[in-house]
């Protein structure tokens, strides 16, 4: 009987226990990461009566949490992608907004900033369009602004985040390293009789963790979870944790860097975290933020590169050259700007950052080869097959019978060379022609030649030399036999042409010829043979670039380089730069791919060139470039007086009003107004270096329909004329006049290469002028209402200058506009993803551990009935017991 | 499988919060009528969008630019109508002039009207635009265009300046054209000057300022006065045959100081020129003359030659024939400002279509569809709806309420 009440009360107790943690699951229903619990009921140990075992009653062993620890862990995954994804998506979703409204920022004011050029163009006298066009301008300075603000803003904010999460970070890894503490020694998690409501919060606390950062979890077998982050760095040991921190960037002090402190030394772990909070805004800040800060800044750039360029060739409304219109992007301090020395650098090496040129593409590409200065004859250099690449494609050498015509260094003649060129023009994409050989040989003093004293291409030139057009008639006359033709100018200077390009060689006695041509007496006495090569021209038939390459182009005349320039065009990513003792690399840091090396600090991107400042950078040593970056920023109108506005062009150019014939002049380019000669060898002419005249004023007279002569008039007239009598066709459309090749240098003594005159204009006639027919060209003063430059600058709002010539500033603008939208589509379709992900896990989380209301219920009802019968049980034994007294005691 | 009882209430919360962004996003878009509110709504349709907002952008500048080459070309054309009225009336008095027997009273009021005419003409030419610029000087239009200098000649102060107004991508206009062209540079057959040229001569002769007094037959040749032996007669040579005399001018005797006539010159030697003593006579021609020159002269010949009929006849036909010359010219710049108009009028009208077809596609990228947009709207308040009711039934139904 004393079993039963045994029995009874050990039903009763274990009912009351299962009650109790009925009681506890309905309690936390609500509790975040609460696990349901069970008792485990078991029967207690049976007494031994007689031969058979009676049972004891039950007991509760234990208080079990129902979980599943696969579970836990992928929801820690689930959760910390939802969280990276979420944050992401979040600044994402900033920027799209940024760019939101098509008729306010940037883009729009591309538009209006070319429309009030426009209305400046219709009437460019108008002070009031002027102003308006500056002020608009003005707007587009402060759109570009506004948008790198903004994002620059989101740069804060992020910095603010980290500090946030990361002390948020170090707050849960110190619980989860004290829990770990107390659940030391709790290693079986299956068991009964762990303490559930401790397991339960740290399981809590690295959920929340994994919101903020991806981690990786390891249980030892202390009972202990240890927590790593990143790339396997531990945050959580034991019961010891590692502390997060934030330090400024090594290259940019805009930006925080996570980083663990360890005593002293700090390591930086930003590029190895993935997940969580910080997952999301470290991605968004690397991948998103500057690549639309960038192509913003790409757009600045050329758009104020572009302007400049053209607006600098115009002239102002008090007739000066146009200034930089817009900010040089490659003044001293933006060129610093761009450069980022990391802090941790041994040297102190500072990098300056320049924008190259950007030019539209051109349509019709030419090279001439350099002439080179008279050499003794049969002493040409020859080249070997290899020495001289052109687009790549090696040149054959010259074989006999390329140039039947030339009587000494036929090989080497620029007629052998056309020739052999054109047999693989084909490959090339080149056509190459030999050009008019041009020999100036000086005043001509009157005296006698006979056999032997003086030969043009072998044939002796016998005359009376009576006169210096004595002397001309006898060459010429021999013309068919030479291949070159003698001209006199009205002091009796002569010049040789051989027009089929052909050598040309001159052989003297040394004696004769001294006393009689300035040229000869300042060379030598003695008996000379020697030839000259004509200029190789070579003219791009697609239109493409040509590269020359090889050996030696240098013994042809040629340079080894790409004309024009190969500039490709800016990129939006970032470049790092690293010196390793030896070579300098420079990589684009989207793809680390790599662009350029070089020994010595100077090299070429994407659109951009770098050099070395100041200082002096040591093996280790590292940077960042950012050529386009700050380009929104930098973006600001220098020119606040409308009067300013450079939309004339500065070359007036105008026909005789007594003119008889039908010519026509016009200026149909301006191409260098910085008042220097280009620097290529062998051009000059600066029409631009003094201000309000052109130097020199120009006078073009016709001295016949077909025959004009070019004249500098900077002395008044007569002129002097440039270069020699040039062709007139009236059959084209138009006849370029500059550049004038083959001016003769005639700055005695000694022979002097002709030269090309090119005064950084070109002018264009037409038409069908007479003989007589004057045309000035002169400095464009007083024209108030000349819009030409004007229509230039509008030109550039169609031109195709952004992303290898490939798209326009406003088509630019729409592809970051579209880039940015599908970047947060698929954002938004990654964080959709996620959070199915993390719905269905917590469902299987919360299959397994949550609690349900009406299961709660029915147990309730089921543990109330089991302890109202452990009562009856109980009752019954008293019940038993007294029948039992009342046997005895009656 | 089961459901938590958290599970329960956390799914109704993210199935109204999903419904509720859902109808948020789709009133935010019938409210502003766009279909892209933010770039991501439709990224390529919002490149495309801004791509054709900026075409549209352009093709309305277009336009408008078409309106002030418009406006500019019709005031010009105005211009050059009152020009050419001006200049017919002015021949109408030539030829009046050059007529009948006219007294000096008649002269006179041909002169002052003529000097009237020509003060108009100017004035014409040198009119200025709305914004009080000349409008016939090209890009110098600060400079009147006409300007009589300290020596009576008439000069051009502007440039051969066209502004070119773009009016599409790959075409502009040239707006106004110079008085250079209208005015000034107008083909003229006038001889307006004489040079003689004296060799070393040994005599005491002098020769005089040569005129014209009728049309010269060829301009291009040059003459020559040689004395004969003995100096008492002289011939006369076209330079081009010095071995034989003009026809009709040999031997002629010589008096000094009187005029000789030939070839529509009339010059005189004074003086006493000895044997083969020679004065040469060519002409001065410019290929051009200005219309108010050619006004001026013919003012001047009407006022200074009238008693001489043959020579005011001849001044007076060059005259007539330097103002058809200027007729022309205005009429050709007419024409082409006609053309320009013309021109004008149809890639107006091209433009302008361009213009709606960039306009509808910017709406087919943009603007929103109503009726799919308000179907949408009341699908997705009727899925909240019914995600709510249900919640309200299945939240009610719990073992507790049996508990008693």
């Amino acid at each position: 009987m004393s079993n039963m009440l045994n029995i009874g009360t050990s039903g009763l107790v274990t009912a009351q226990n299962a009650l109790d943690t009925v009681a506890n699951n309905i309690a936390n229903v609500n509790t975040p990461g609460y696990s349901r619990q069970r008792i485990v009921q078991e029967t207690l140990p049976e007494t031994v009566s007689g031969p058979s075992f009676v049972g004891a009653g039950a007991t509760a062993s234990g208080i079990k949490r129902l979980v599943d620890s696969f579970i836990a862990q992928s929801l820690q995954n689930a959760s910390a992608n939802l969280y990276q994804a979420e944050n992401y998506l979040e600044i994402l979703q900033q920027v799209d907004n940024l760019l939101a409204d098509p008729t306010l920022g940037v883009g729009e004011d591309i538009n209006q900033f070319f429309n009030a050029l426009h209305d400046v163009n219709n009437d460019p006298s108008s002070i009031v369009a002027r102003q308006v066009f500056v002020s608009q301008a003005q707007r587009l300075e402060n759109s570009f602004e506004a948008s790198y603000q903004q994002i620059e803003s989101i740069f804060q904010s992020i910095n603010s985040e980290l500090i946030d999460t990361v002390q948020q970070i170090n707050r849960f890894s110190q619980e989860i390293a004290n829990l770990n503490f107390q659940l030391m020694g709790f290693q079986d998690v299956s068991a009964g009789n762990m303490p559930n409501e401790l397991l339960d919060k740290r399981e809590n606390l690295l959920q929340n963790l994994s919101q903020l950062i991806g981690i990786a979890t390891v249980s030892d077998n202390s009972g202990a979870i240890n927590v790593f982050v990143g790339k396997g760095q531990p945050l959580v040991l034991g019961n010891q944790k590692v502390t997060l921190g934030t330090q400024i960037n090594p290259y940019d002090a805009k930006i925080l860097d996570v980083v663990v402190t360890n005593g002293l030394s700090s390591q930086n772990i930003s590029q190895g975290i993935t997940g969580g909070r910080l997952g999301g805004v470290i991605t968004a800040r690397e991948k998103v933020l500057p690549y639309v800060e960038n192509a913003l800044g790409r757009i600045a750039i050329t758009l104020s590169t572009t302007f400049n360029q053209q607006h600098q060739k115009g002239i102002s409304l008090n007739g000066e050259l146009g200034k930089q219109f817009f900010r040089d992007p490659n003044d001293i301090a933006t060129m610093l700007a761009r450069s980022f020395s990391n802090i941790y650098n041994s040297g102190n090496g500072v990098l300056s950052v320049a924008i190259e040129p950007i030019e539209p593409p051109s349509d019709f590409l030419s090279v001439t080869s350099e002439i080179t200065s008279m050499i003794p004859a049969n002493t040409m250099p020859t080249y070997a097959s290899g020495t001289f690449n052109i687009n790549g494609v090696n040149i054959p050498v010259t074989k006999i019978g390329d140039d039947t015509v030339s009587t000494s260094d036929a090989l080497g003649s620029a007629i052998a060379i056309s020739t052999a060129i054109n047999s693989v023009g084909v490959a090339l994409s080149v056509k190459a022609s030999a050009q008019e050989n041009v020999i100036y040989l000086g005043t001509f003093t009157p005296g006698t030649f006979g056999a032997g004293n003086f030969a043009i291409n072998g044939v002796d030139i016998i005359t009376t030399g009576a006169t210096a057009d004595t002397l001309v008639h006898d060459i010429n006359v021999l013309s068919n036999q030479t291949g070159v033709i003698a001209i006199n100018d009205a002091t009796s200077n002569i010049t040789l042409i051989a027009s089929d390009g052909r050598n040309i060689q001159l052989t003297t006695d040394g004696n004769a010829t001294v006393a009689h041509f300035a040229y000869f007496a300042t060379n030598t006495t003695v008996a000379l043979d020697q030839v000259q090569r004509a200029p190789i021209e070579l003219i791009s038939t697609h239109g493409q670039t040509i590269t020359m390459s090889g050996g030696s182009p240098a013994l042809l005349g040629f340079t080894a380089k790409s004309y024009p320039p190969l500039y490709t065009s800016l990129q939006t990513t970032d470049y790092e730069l690293t010196f390793d003792g030896s070579v300098y690399s420079l990589r684009r840091t989207v793809d680390m791919s790599l662009v350029a090396q070089s020994s010595i600090p100077n090299l070429t991107g994407d659109g951009f060139t770098l050099q070395l400042a100041s200082g002096k950078i040591f093996a280790g040593d590292s940077f960042i470039i950012r050529p386009t970056n700050r380009g929104a920023t930098d973006f600001t109108v220098q020119i606040s007086d409308p009067t300013m506005l450079a939309l004339g062009s500065p070359v007036e150019s105008n026909a005789d009003l007594y003119n008889k014939g039908t010519g026509k002049i016009l200026v149909s380019k301006i191409t260098n107004t910085s008042g220097e000669p280009i620097s290529t060898p062998n051009v000059y002419g600066n029409a631009f270096s003094k201000p309000g005249v052109l130097t020199p004023p120009i006078q073009i007279v016709f001295v016949s329909a077909t025959v004009y002569q070019v004249l500098d008039v900077s002395a008044g007239l007569p002129g002097k004329q440039i270069g020699p009598d040039q062709k007139y066709d009236p059959a084209l459309s138009f006849n370029e006049v500059f550049p004038i090749t083959s001016v003769v240098n005639n700055t005695l003594p000694g022979p002097h290469l002709n030269y090309t005159y090119d005064p950084g204009y070109r002018i264009q006639l037409q038409g069908e002028p007479q003989a007589g027919d004057i045309f000035n060209i002169a400095y464009n003063n007083d024209a108030i209402s000349d819009n030409r430059n004007a229509t230039l600058l509008i030109d550039l709002q169609f031109g195709k200058f952004v992303e290898n010539n490939s798209a326009s500033f406003q088509e630019s603008f729409a592809q970051l506009v579209g880039n940015i939208g599908s970047q947060s589509v698929q954002a938004q379709i990654n964080n959709n993803v996620n959070q199915s992900t993390m719905l269905a896990i917590t469902t299987r989380r919360n299959e397994v551990s949550g609690v349900n209301l009406d299961e709660e219920a029915t147990n309730l009802l089921q543990y109330e009935q089991a302890y109202q019968a452990a009562a009856q049980i109980i009752v019954i034994a008293r019940t038993m017991f007294d029948t039992l007294l009342h046997a005895l005691g009656a | 499988m089961r459901i938590s009882t958290v599970d329960l209430f956390q799914r109704a919360i993210s199935n109204f919060n999903e419904q509720q962004v859902n109808l948020f996003n789709i009133q935010d878009k019938i409210a502003t009528g766009k279909k892209i509110t933010k770039p991501s709504d439709d990224p390529i349709g919002a490149s495309k969008a801004l791509n054709n907002r900026s075409q549209k952008n352009v093709l309305t500048q277009f336009i408008d630019n078409m309106q002030t080459v418009s406006s500019q070309l019709e005031y010009e054309d105005t211009n050059l109508e009152t020009s050419s009225n001006i200049i017919q009336r002015i021949r109408e008095l030539t030829v009046y002039a050059g007529n009948g027997v006219l007294n000096s009273s008649d002269k006179k009021a041909i002169i002052v009207e003529m000097q009237e005419r020509l003060a108009e003409l100017i004035s014409v030419a040198n009119s200025t635009d709305a914004s009080g610029e000349y409008m016939f000087s090209g890009f110098k239009s600060n400079n009147p265009p006409v300007w009589l200098d300290r020596n009576g000649q008439y000069q051009y102060q502007g440039d051969e300046g066209h502004r070119e107004i773009m009016v599409s991508q790959m075409s502009s206009i040239f707006a106004v054209d110079n008085a250079k062209d209208i005015f000034f540079k107008i083909p003229s057959n006038t001889v307006d000057g004489l040079s003689t040229i004296v060799n070393t001569n040994t005599g005491t002769g002098v020769i005089s300022t040569p005129i014209i007094y009728a049309p010269i037959p060829d301009v291009n040749k040059s003459y020559s006065i040689i004395f004969n032996p003995g100096a008492t007669t002289f011939n006369i040579y076209d330079n081009a045959d010095l071995a034989q005399p003009l026809p009709g001018f040999q031997n002629l005797p010589y008096t000094s100081g009187e005029e000789i006539d030939f070839m529509g010159v009339r010059v005189a030697i004074s003086g006493i020129p000895n044997a083969s003593d020679t004065f040469g006579i060519s002409f001065k021609q410019p290929s051009t003359q200005d219309i108010f020159t050619t006004v001026t002269n013919i003012i001047q010949s009407i006022q200074k030659i009238g008693d001489d009929p043959v020579r005011l006849s001849y001044e007076i036909g060059v005259g007539l024939s330097n103002l058809d010359a200027a007729q022309d010219a205005i009429l050709q710049t007419r024409s082409s400002v006609g053309a320009r108009l013309n021109a004008l009028d149809s890639n107006k009208n091209y433009q302008e279509n361009l213009k709606i077809l960039a306009e509808k596609n910017l709406s087919l990228e943009e603007d929103l569809d109503y009726d799919s947009a308000i179907t949408q709207l009341s699908q997705y308040s009727l899925a909240l709806q019914a995600a709510q009711q249900s919640f309200v039934k299945i939240q009610t139904l719990s073992i507790f309420n049996f508990i008693r």
